[in-house]
């Protein structure tokens, strides 16, 4: 979608672009009314470009004058019955190249005359142009002087004269100066966005959750910075729901836990086997309240609590911690470290509620005697219950079939916080399940 | 033995009250914070069960402030924040041990034991676990009434278990344990020597097994015999 979205540059290029083709037109209009309605500057232009173009046609050769007619004005100088002619001479006077014969001549200055660097004489005033005029060139060492008349401008020589004044003193100018305005833009507007584009990098890191997260708006532009520092404050009123969030959850939890202990502690005064079974019941709701909460709390806690947690110290500590009540239940416990020096980026006490979430699976689910193994792997962490020999049956599941209990999905959203998977297997021995978490390097 | 305990709910109060003097212990119960500061400061006590949801105080904030005054009082918190982070912050807080609510009767029993053999021997100079009896002054050994026959070196290790009894003692635990008898300081010197400790707890009536937790080390356990 955003793709579709032009960039900033493409953006600024398109409207300098415009604005330029708009300030050359305007240009063009001034140019136009300044030079069509001032005969006298159009006389000038026409003998200048005129008489530069016969010149070219001068060849210095060993000391002495040739002269050949430039192709492109050929046509137009000769013969005199073309409306145009011209006389070159050199610096001795002699003429190297006239297109009239002597009647025209007369036009111009007389041959024995100095000529001055540059004349002009209009004969008829106001357009069509009809003017005499010359120039005096250095070529080499000699000074050629070119006379050029026009009689009405047949061949409309003015519009070419126009159209080049507007070229050298309007188009490439004004090319010039659009390509550095733009160039120098575009550079101003590439070092103004990089920081953006690092707070953009920076925003697709952003975890709304963490409450340490923010977007950089140093060095960047002020307009820019007040959009960053509105985000951030956003993501600081994200993280004050977050705290409230977890307050409501823990208040919740405390009104519901005292009055269960005190259930709890009446019912074990009480000896009669319905008391035994009650307390069980009440461990199902307070296991059901726990886990509740525990999923609530998944949802709010504060992502700027990941830390490197090394698996086997962390998975020694919970199997330390639940071997009580693994052995109490009649189940063993082991841990395997299979690879050491295995660290994750983890929340350690979401990691272990994990961790004791699969333990306390294993046990709830499984026959007595059954060997509970926590092992530690490249790959992450994988709880496998090993029923006794005389138990096991290929395939048998011994799990109950009212799906993924809220233990599991407590286990699983965890493992999607931790960028990780949770992997079920069922084997000829028991179930394995798998919590694969992206290792890091240790520092 | 005296313990004190400050819970605001009046019935977990009562019921806890109930349990504590049944085992044969005597308590004194105050509803809030102020109240159970009071009490610290005028009496003696050999443990605090301390709920954290108090009405006037984070119970944590009483914690703190008793580890900051150096009382070395031995604290079980008993609270309904039961989530693994917020037992680390109350046990980082200075409390020796945890029981979230609910729990049972025998439990919490069972854990201010535990935290009574823990404590420096004028608290508890006989450990007792499953009818094991340990002079921790003579280091005599007892089953019944009938002495059990250890070495220094398993009489160390069992004292470690029993202090622990109920929860794991890590290897390294032990090895540290047993290398203070100048004996080889090993896993298998540890395991040789839990071997016979076993060998020779098995000729008694005790009510106890010492369980291998594989990887992670050895629990002294009840069982039902």
């Amino acid at each position: 979608m955003i793709r579709a979205n032009p960039t900033l540059a493409t953006i600024l290029t398109r409207r300098i672009a415009f604005f330029a083709m708009l300030a050359m037109l305007v240009q063009l209009a001034v140019i136009f009314s300044d030079y069509y309605w001032n005969v006298g500057e159009l006389s000038r232009l026409f003998v200048e470009q005129e008489t530069e173009r016969l010149a070219s046609g001068v060849g210095d050769t060993n000391g002495g004058v040739t002269y050949r007619l430039p192709e492109e004005i050929e046509q137009r100088y000769s013969n005199a019955k073309t409306g145009y002619i011209a006389r070159i001479r050199d610096q001795s006077g002699k003429v190297i190249f006239e297109s009239c014969d002597d009647a025209c001549e007369s036009r111009f200055l007389p041959k024995d005359v100095n000529p001055p660097d540059f004349w002009l004489r209009t004969l008829i005033p106001g357009k069509p142009l009809t003017l005499v005029g010359g120039r005096a060139f250095f070529i080499g060492h000699q000074r050629i002087v070119v006379d050029v008349a026009t009689m009405g401008d047949p061949q409309n020589v003015i519009s070419e004269v126009f159209w080049n004044e507007i070229q050298e003193h309007m188009v490439v100018p004004m090319s010039i100066l659009l390509v550095l305005v733009l160039g120098a833009t575009l550079l101003s507007v590439r070092r103004a966005l990089k920081p953006v584009q690092a707070a953009a990098n920076a925003a697709d890191l952003i975890d709304p959750l963490d409450s340490m997260s923010h977007l950089p708006f140093e060095d960047m532009p002020r307009e820019i910075a007040h959009l960053a520092i509105a985000v951030n404050r956003a993501f600081e009123r994200v993280g004050e729901l977050m705290k409230s969030q977890r307050v409501l959850t823990s208040g919740i939890a405390h009104e519901v836990r005292t009055p269960l202990a005190a259930i709890k502690l009446e019912l074990g005064r009480i000896d009669h086997p319905r008391a035994r079974k009650a307390e069980a019941d009440l461990d199902d709701l307070v296991d059901f309240v726990s886990q509740l909460t525990a999923l609530a709390r998944l949802d709010s806690f504060d992502h700027g609590m990941f830390e490197e947690v090394d698996l086997a110290v962390l998975c020694s500590e919970v199997v330390a911690q639940l071997a009580p009540w693994v052995y109490e239940h009649e189940h063993s416990l082991e841990l395997s470290i299979q690879a050491h020096d295995v660290c994750v980026k983890a929340v350690p006490a979401l990691l272990k509620d994990a961790l004791r979430n699969l333990i306390e699976n294993a046990v709830r689910h499984t026959p007595h005697a059954t060997n509970i193994v926590v092992k530690v792997g490249t790959k992450g962490v994988e709880v496998e219950d090993r029923l006794a020999p005389a138990r096991q049956a290929p395939f048998d599941p011994v799990h109950p079939s009212d799906g993924l209990g809220i233990g599991l999905q407590i286990v699983e959203r965890i493992a999607e916080l931790h960028k990780g998977s949770l992997r079920h297997t069922l084997t000829k021995e028991g179930h394995i399940f798998s919590l694969e978490l992206a290792r890091t390097d240790r520092r | 033995m005296r313990i004190l305990l400050i819970e605001d709910s009046t019935r977990l109060r009562e019921l806890l009250c109930e349990a504590v003097r049944e085992a044969g212990w005597r308590i004194d119960a105050f509803a809030s914070a102020e109240e159970g500061r009071l009490a610290l400061a005028t009496v003696s006590y050999d443990l605090l069960l301390l709920d954290l949801g108090l009405p006037d105080e984070d119970g944590l904030n009483v914690l703190k402030s008793l580890r900051l005054a150096k009382n070395q009082i031995p604290v079980l918190v008993l609270t309904a924040r039961g989530a693994i982070d917020e037992r680390i912050t109350g046990l980082d807080a200075g409390a020796d041990d945890y029981l979230a609510k609910p729990f049972h009767n025998g439990e919490l029993i069972a854990r201010i034991r535990a935290l009574m053999r823990r404590a420096p021997v004028t608290v508890m100079p006989i450990l007792e676990f499953a009818a094991v009896d340990f002079d921790v002054a003579s280091r005599q050994v007892t089953c019944n009434g009938s002495e059990i026959a250890l070495a220094p070196s398993e009489k160390a290790l069992l004292e470690l278990l029993m202090r622990h009894g109920g929860n794991v003692v890590s290897k390294q635990k032990m090895e540290h344990a047993f290398s203070e008898f100048g004996d080889e300081r090993s896993s298998n010197a540890v395991e040789l020597a839990v071997s016979r400790l076993r060998k020779k707890l098995d000729g008694h009536p005790i009510e106890a097994a010492i369980e291998t937790v594989r990887g992670v080390g050895y629990m002294l356990r009840e069982v039902r015999r």
